[in-house]
């Protein structure tokens, strides 16, 4: 996105919808189910789209529009340090192939309905057991950083007015 | 190794003071900072470093915008030691700087190009010892002559060649090197060319057997080599070859000395004697970086902590380290580190027996970025955590130049099947296809 946008035209440019708003409403949708959310947490050279803190636990979500293999790629790095891992999709029907491979990898999805604007979880990640517990300790740190001295919020990252 | 910041000195005699066989310098950072680059090889160096001054004749003969900066006003203006450069340099490079490209018409009379030659050539004998000569150390306990302190070699002035512009800068090359013995002046030094190639001329076997023709047929001492950009981790075996071919011709019946500029492993392999000859007499990098490198720079981009995997020849970022070692269960304890990934000194001195410091490897800083229009946050690898990446660096390419030299050629090759053996299940084929290139290409010679 090169130019900035008010919020009334952020949901859709040219009628695609952006990943700004379905990165919004699916934090919406977490913070409502007790998560504290934090977003684009820098970890090991990436970026995490959103990362939900539910007591000890920590969850991952990469937000994909369209071309979901590429978070496949990005999570690979998130099994290091997260507890569960989500792929949060807004495409309008969601992909059987997309269910197969995250049910392999243990991945959850978060579907949200461009529709109806609901969010909703069509597969439960398990339980990551490759954490390596003192890179997680390199990442917990960060956050902690994060929450004290501030990070950019979602607006600032995609420049929203 | 390839002199790329005085930040990056003190890794000159890092492990040890006899590491390095020489040292490169570009004649830009010659210019910038002649005083403090002779303090450091008089001063922070074995006694005598061989160095060699690449004096970037080729800047001149790219759009001007390569070498010029932008004023904190919007202006652009021609950067200082270029500016200095060239006008040294003189003729047309000192004519044109900053407005148009020299182009091989512009050295069409040979009196114009005998004198940019000698200036060239003069520039890189003088400008550094007699620096050195006069310095106190020097003149307190060393006593070298300036004779003494010249650079390993002259490099003749040299122009960037690709397949459409090689048969216009070819003959001026050429000239160059011939004009080059001709001076009593330099007699007593080696003259090298510096042979850079975009990967489009070592694709084609009839323009590498033009240059390696009309080059064999001067009196050169040697080369330095570089084919813009190439990866040796990405190029495929057909560009593998090429380079081979080029470098073989440029040897001249192995009687010439040949230094790949910016080589990694596979030079080193290639240049190690064991696979019939040395098809290289040098391969240079910098410190950690530098083992590849576009002609004309494209900007630094935003430096990733990378870890070298010993076994897979290859820096490699990070995460992607962790993720590897962690799915091997290579991550349990350091004595498990140690067999399977490194147990170089600076390995041993970062884990300290406690496998949990590897994630020092991998400290970084966060800072928001703008990009685009909006900001990211990205991480910083750490000073400290450079510091370890590049000394692990150091220390495996001191232990890979050993190991190519006195290694058998079947011991060399089954190095590299055993990084594929030990990887492939992790990383899957693809990535691991430059080991099989290599391997490949390295078994038909």
């Amino acid at each position: 996105m090169n130019k900035t946008l008010t919020k009334s035209q952020v949901e859709k440019v040219d009628g695609k919808l952006l990943e700004y708003s379905v990165v919004k409403h699916i934090s919406a949708y977490l913070k409502n189910l007790d998560y504290d959310i934090l977003h684009e947490v820098p970890n090991m050279g990436q970026s995490v789209d959103i990362v939900g803190k539910k007591g000890r636990w920590l969850t991952f979500i990469e937000v994909k529009i369209h071309n979901w293999n590429r978070a496949f790629e990005q999570c690979k790095t998130h099994e290091l340090v997260a507890d569960f891992i989500f792929i949060g999709i807004a495409t309008k029907k969601v992909s059987e192939q997309l269910i197969i491979k995250a049910r392999e990898k243990g991945y959850g999805i978060i579907h949200f309905n461009p529709d109806n604007g609901l969010c909703e979880f069509i597969v439960k990640p398990s339980l990551n057991k490759k954490v390596w517990l003192p890179q997680r300790e390199v990442l917990l740190s960060k956050i902690q950083n994060i929450k004290k001295y501030g990070c950019p919020t979602l607006d600032d990252v995609w420049n929203i007015r | 190794m390839t002199f790329g910041t005085f930040a990056e000195q003190r890794y000159f005699i890092y492990p040890d003071k006899n590491t390095y066989d020489g040292i490169i310098f570009n004649a830009n950072m010659v210019m910038h900072a002649p005083s403090g680059l002779a303090a450091f090889l008089m001063e922070k160096t074995r006694e005598k470093m061989p160095y060699i001054i690449d004096p970037l004749t080729h800047a001149f003969q790219h759009d001007p915008s390569v070498i010029t900066a932008k004023k904190k006003d919007g202006t652009s203006e021609i950067k200082a030691p270029i500016k200095n450069l060239a006008n040294v340099y003189g003729g047309p490079i000192e004519t044109f700087v900053g407005t148009k490209p020299v182009q091989p018409k512009d050295f069409g009379d040979k009196r114009v190009l005998k004198d940019f030659v000698y200036n060239v050539l003069k520039f890189q004998k003088e400008y550094l010892s007699n620096l050195m000569a006069d310095s106190d150390v020097n003149k307190k306990y060393l006593e070298h002559t300036e004779e003494d302190l010249k650079p390993y070699c002259l490099v003749a002035p040299y122009f960037y060649m690709t397949e459409s512009t090689y048969n216009l800068w070819l003959p001026i090359i050429v000239d160059a090197l011939k004009i080059s013995k001709e001076f009593d002046e330099f007699s007593s030094c080696k003259i090298f060319s510096s042979i850079v190639v975009s990967q489009g001329v070592i694709l084609d076997n009839d323009i590498v057997d033009r240059i390696n023709e009309q080059l064999q047929a001067t009196s050169a001492d040697g080369f330095l080599l570089w084919v813009d950009g190439l990866e040796e981790y990405n190029a495929g075996r057909v560009e593998l070859r090429g380079l081979l071919k080029l470098s073989t011709g440029l040897r001249n019946n192995f009687s010439r000395e040949v230094i790949n500029l910016h080589g990694g492993y596979f030079s080193i392999l290639a240049g190690g004697g064991q696979f019939n000859h040395s098809y290289l007499t040098g391969v240079a990098h910098g410190p950690e970086f530098g083992e590849t490198r576009a002609v004309v720079p494209v900007g630094g981009g935003i430096p990733i902590a990378k870890f070298y995997i010993p076994k897979l020849h290859n820096r490699v970022k990070y995460n992607d380290a962790l993720t590897f070692f962690s799915y091997k269960n290579w991550l349990v304890d350091a004595p498990t580190f140690y067999k399977n990934v490194c147990n170089c000194p600076e390995c041993r001195a970062v884990i300290g027996g406690d496998i949990t410091n590897f994630r020092l490897y991998g400290i970084t800083d966060s800072k928001p970025v703008k990009r685009g229009s909006g900001f990211v946050t990205i991480d910083y690898p750490t000073k400290e955590t450079k510091e370890h990446c590049l000394k692990h660096y150091l220390q495996i390419k001191k232990v890979e130049y050993q190991f190519a030299s006195t290694k058998t050629r079947k011991e060399l090759l089954d190095n590299l099947q055993q990084g594929i053996d030990e990887y492939v299940d992790i990383t899957g084929m693809d990535y691991l296809s430059y080991l099989q290139n290599w391997i490949t290409v390295l078994s038909s010679y």
